[in-house]
């Protein structure tokens, strides 16, 4: 006996397997429903002390010396200028959660106006001397810079290392009250050189007496040239 | 060949007299640091 699947049965299983098949994505990711909304506390924000003043400008620390130099009685110069930076131009800017957020102005005391500042500078250069051998110090006024000189002189040959330092001085204007900070500290290393043992004033003369010899030994042939030189001349001349 | 003595004796005095004199008188080299220093470095302790 043979059973026969009526059309009827065909037609309601297709209408269901093709119900399931297009609606498979959204029984995998269901849409999100609404939650209930809750209000968000607002961050608490840490309590902020007052700003400490600063100086509002940025500066260029500017160090000039000769690494190499003749020994002997030559002296050279070392110059150290703290001047303003005029393309430091000084944004306050804070980073939170890896985003940049620039803006907001802060009024932050001037520096200058509740103190005094004062620059201090020193070169401590062993074996070589150095003048002025103690610190300079110089008064730091808002735009303007402060520039320190110092002359050195390297009696033997020889490497000399030595350290260039910068502080800044403040005194409260009011209570009178001094503090001092390290702005810098630049090792440098200069190196003192003679002629073969020469020394350079050695090295100068003999120069000098050498070129006056040649020139003598050297001066007939002048003569002979200028000779060449206007008798060609005459000739042609005549 | 004196001549040819003399010539070449004072060729080699002015240029060993002239070396010692560019040496002894050549400006020693300048090196430059340049260093910002940002308001935060001059602040108060």
């Amino acid at each position: 006996m043979r059973k026969v699947i009526s059309p009827g049965i065909v037609f309601i299983l297709a209408l269901t397997l093709g119900a399931c098949l297009s609606q498979p994505a959204a029984s995998e990711n269901p849409a999100p429903a609404p939650t209930q909304s809750v209000p968000v506390p607002e961050a608490t924000q840490p309590v902020q002390a007052p700003p400490q003043p600063v100086i509002p400008e940025t500066r260029r620390l500017t160090l000039e010396y000769p690494p190499k130099m003749r020994a002997g009685v030559e002296g050279d110069i070392v110059r150290l200028t703290l001047e303003v930076d005029d393309l430091g131009n000084v944004t306050p800017t804070a980073e939170l959660d890896g985003n940049v957020v620039t803006g907001e102005t802060v009024e932050i005391p001037n520096l200058y106006e509740t103190h005094y500042v004062i620059a201090e500078a020193r070169l401590d250069l062993a074996g070589m001397q150095v003048q002025p051998a103690n610190s300079i110090f110089e008064p730091l006024k808002p735009g303007q810079s402060v520039t320190f000189y110092w002359s050195i002189r390297p009696a033997d040959p020889g490497k000399y290392a030595g350290t260039v330092w910068l502080h800044l001085n403040f005194r409260e204007k009011s209570m009178g009250e001094e503090s001092r900070i390290p702005v810098s500290a630049q090792i440098i290393e200069i190196e003192a050189v003679d002629f073969f043992g020469l020394s350079v004033n050695v090295v100068r003369t003999s120069g000098v007496i050498g070129s006056v010899i040649g020139g003598v030994i050297g001066f007939p042939f002048l003569e002979q040239i200028l000779t060449f030189i206007f008798g060609k001349r005459k000739r042609r001349g005549t | 060949m004196k001549f040819n003595l003399r010539l070449t004796i004072a060729i080699l005095l002015l240029t060993v007299s002239i070396s010692l004199l560019v040496w002894g008188y050549t400006p020693n080299p300048r090196e430059i640091r340049v260093q910002p220093v940002s308001p935060a470095e001059m602040q108060l302790p």
